[in-house]
């Protein structure tokens, strides 16, 4: 028990414990590193393509949206168009005149 | 002992590792095999295949353009022929999973029988014809509301015609598939229709567009500007359906024209139509309705063709305006009498007062002087009696002139007063037309402008009178002007007069022909005038069939002409010249 507790400046421990201490770590990749890397950066462009294709879907459908508004405010504007030359008509005209005490030209005077 | 059973074990093992490689073997080669036929051998295929599924190509149709008119002193232009998009009711009858329930909404929402519906979507086609047209949006918004699996609805465009039987004739009209019929609608169809255009898309699985690759734009098609004038357009239909009406005529035809252009400036007939319900008019009157009298209806002319006569007498040097002789009741040809309109003995006249009495056996003279080859000359070839005028609306007829080599000496005679040769109203007042121009024949046309929409901008096209040819000279054409005015002063036609103007213009009362030759007690009455006669803004020409309240023009078509002439120069602002 009581070389569990004796304190030592020395890595090495009589009791036969050797305590390292890392300085460095030589770093590589391998195989099995690599591997993922390439799966990785497959999935990232993956989803990148997916991320570019989906925005310009949804561009595409908010286009699509907007020009069919457009077609139904153009078709908006036609019939008030239509409705304005039917208003102009010489019967609508005519129709609205009845009742004004308007006559034809009878007498003209030429100055 | 053991050794042999684990021997005996692994070879066991090995064969079935091995027979497993080797199905595993077999199918990978069937499925390289079927990889290599899809996309190698059958690349192609299914590439289009999946092309067709989500790329489209779908057509942008043109608006058809609009047909336009002015009225005097006016800037405006006024619509006669517009477009108004609208809806048309689709289903798909595979689709509608409760067909009766699908009807009864439809004829709630619309309208509509309930029972015609249900006949129509009852079936398991894929397509049948759209259920009705021409749906407003509140009504096709009202279907949607619905929210019908298999009922669809589509947008279209229908033709509209804001004055309704305003120039109807003129106009003509679009039928469902847009293409134009009779009128200017039939002569410009291509020009009216544009041309339409494309846009490339992909298409997701839903069906709605994703993205669209290419586009060309739409061409719409052209307006057009007519030359009538809308309110004397207006006012000569009316004018028209009042006067058959006054004399008890069976129908009558008016044509105005600027002689210094050859534009129309109104073509009417008393019958008239509602482009708007071509269909239906068709099933209620006749599909003749739709055939213009004024350019497709030859008839006989009668005395008002003596004009023609005499200045081809005029201008060939034949007679002159003083040239006299005696003239007797009748004139013998070929074993046929002719006789004056009044079967009396006219006595002696000089050439203006020939045409101031009408005397058949005086322009017969005349005729007789020129001689067959040089009439038919004048007739034929110099005012282009027998072929087309060449006006810009659909179906005209040349009417009819026998050819040189198989006149008789006797249908020559009958020519020189109107019977026997067969005319549209067009073609008789291009005749007058042409010495109110100076002699000058030019080509009758209803267009005045075009144009042509590219984007935001506009280009427009002033069509330009076409000259024909000098029919008569100069001179010839004043003298002639000269001895109709004499006609309206001292003749026949003095219920033409206004006072203050001076007018020019000649009577006929034809005779119509039957079977055996001509029909008892029935005219067709005409009165050719030009005004005001030295300087004449407008030629008109007034046209009654079969009137029944006084057999001669001298009294009917006169009158008309009379309170026509008179509104036009108030209208036109002309003021008095005598």
């Amino acid at each position: 028990m009581g070389r569990f507790f004796t304190l030592t400046n020395s890595k090495k421990s009589f009791n036969g414990f050797e305590r390292r201490r890392t300085i460095s770590v030589k770093k590589g990749a391998g195989p099995v590193s690599l591997k993922f890397i390439t799966i990785a950066i497959l999935a990232a462009l993956t989803l990148l393509y997916l991320g570019v294709a989906n925005g310009s879907a949804t561009k595409g459908y908010s286009l699509k949206a907007l020009e069919e508004e457009k077609t139904k405010i153009e078709a908006q504007n036609e019939r008030l168009e239509v409705e304005a030359a039917r208003q102009k008509s010489l019967k609508e005209i005519e129709n609205k005149n009845k009742d004004s005490g308007m006559v034809p030209v009878t007498n003209v005077e030429f100055e | 002992m053991a050794k042999t059973d684990l021997n005996n074990g692994s070879d066991y093992s090995e064969r079935r590792i091995t027979s497993l490689f080797f199905i595993l073997v077999i199918i990978s080669l069937v499925v390289g095999v079927r990889l290599f036929q899809i996309s190698v051998l059958e690349n192609k295929n299914y590439i289009a295949q999946a092309e067709s599924q989500h790329n489209v190509i779908e057509e942008v149709p043109a608006h058809r353009g609009k047909i336009l008119t002015e009225s005097y002193n006016s800037d405006e232009k006024f619509e006669l022929a517009t477009n108004i998009s609208l809806y048309a009711l689709t289903a798909v009858p595979r689709q509608i999973p409760d067909k009766e329930k699908a009807a009864t909404q439809l004829a709630q929402v619309l309208g509509l029988d309930k029972n015609e519906i249900y006949s129509k979507i009852k079936g398991n086609e894929a397509y049948i014809p759209p259920l009705a047209h021409k749906l407003t949006i509140e009504q096709a918004d009202a279907v949607q509301k619905k929210d019908i699996k298999g009922i669809y609805i589509v947008p279209e465009e229908w033709r509209y015609y804001p004055e309704a039987d305003l120039a109807a004739h003129i106009l003509g009209y679009v039928d469902t598939e847009g293409k134009g019929n009779y009128g200017v609608e039939g002569y410009y169809n291509q020009e009216l229709s544009g041309d339409s255009g494309a846009f490339f898309a992909e298409k997701d699985v839903k069906g709605r567009y994703i993205q669209v690759s290419s586009k060309s734009d739409p061409q719409d098609g052209k307006d057009l500007v007519l030359s009538i004038d809308r309110s004397v357009q207006k006012y000569t239909e009316d004018l028209i359906s009042r006067s058959v009406e006054k004399f008890g005529a069976k129908g009558g035809e008016i044509i105005i024209m600027d002689p210094s252009t050859f534009e129309i400036i109104a073509m009417a007939t008393d019958k008239s139509f509602d482009p708007n319900n071509y269909a239906k008019e068709a099933k209620e009157k006749t599909v003749n309705i739709f055939s213009n009298p004024n350019t497709a209806n030859a008839y006989e002319p009668g005395s008002v063709i003596k004009v023609m006569t005499m200045a081809g007498g005029i201008d060939s040097g034949t007679v002159t305006a003083a040239t006299e002789s005696t003239f007797p009741a009748f004139v013998e040809i070929q074993g046929h009498k002719i006789w004056t309109w009044d079967k009396k003995a006219h006595g002696k006249e000089n050439m203006t007062q020939v045409l101031e009495t009408s005397n058949n056996v005086g322009i017969i003279f005349v005729q007789q002087r020129m001689g067959k080859p040089t009439f038919y000359d004048y007739f034929r070839d110099r005012f282009g009696f027998g072929d087309k005028m060449g006006i810009d609306v659909d179906s005209e007829s040349p009417g009819k002139l026998v050819p040189l080599k198989q006149m008789q000496d006797v249908e020559a005679a009958n020519i020189a007063f109107g019977q026997g040769i067969a005319m549209t109203p067009l073609q008789v007042i291009c005749g007058f037309a042409a010495i109110a121009n100076n002699g000058k024949l030019l080509q009758p046309h209803v267009v005045k402008q075009m144009i042509t929409h590219k984007g935001n901008q506009e280009e427009v096209r002033d069509v330009k009178p076409k000259f024909v040819r000098q029919v008569v000279s100069k001179e010839t054409a004043a003298i002639i002007k000269t001895m109709m005015e004499d006609v309206v002063l001292y003749g026949y036609g003095k219920e033409a007069q206004v006072p203050g103007y001076t007018i020019a213009g000649k009577t006929g009362t034809a005779q119509i022909p039957g079977p055996g030759g001509y029909l008892e007690d029935k005219t067709i009455h005409s009165f050719v005038g030009m005004a005001p006669a030295d300087n004449p803004k407008f030629v008109a020409l007034i046209k009654l069939d079969e009137p029944q309240t006084n057999p001669w023009a001298s009294y009917t078509a006169t009158s008309v002409f009379s309170e026509l002439a008179s509104h036009l120069f108030k209208y036109y602002q002309i003021p008095p010249n005598s």
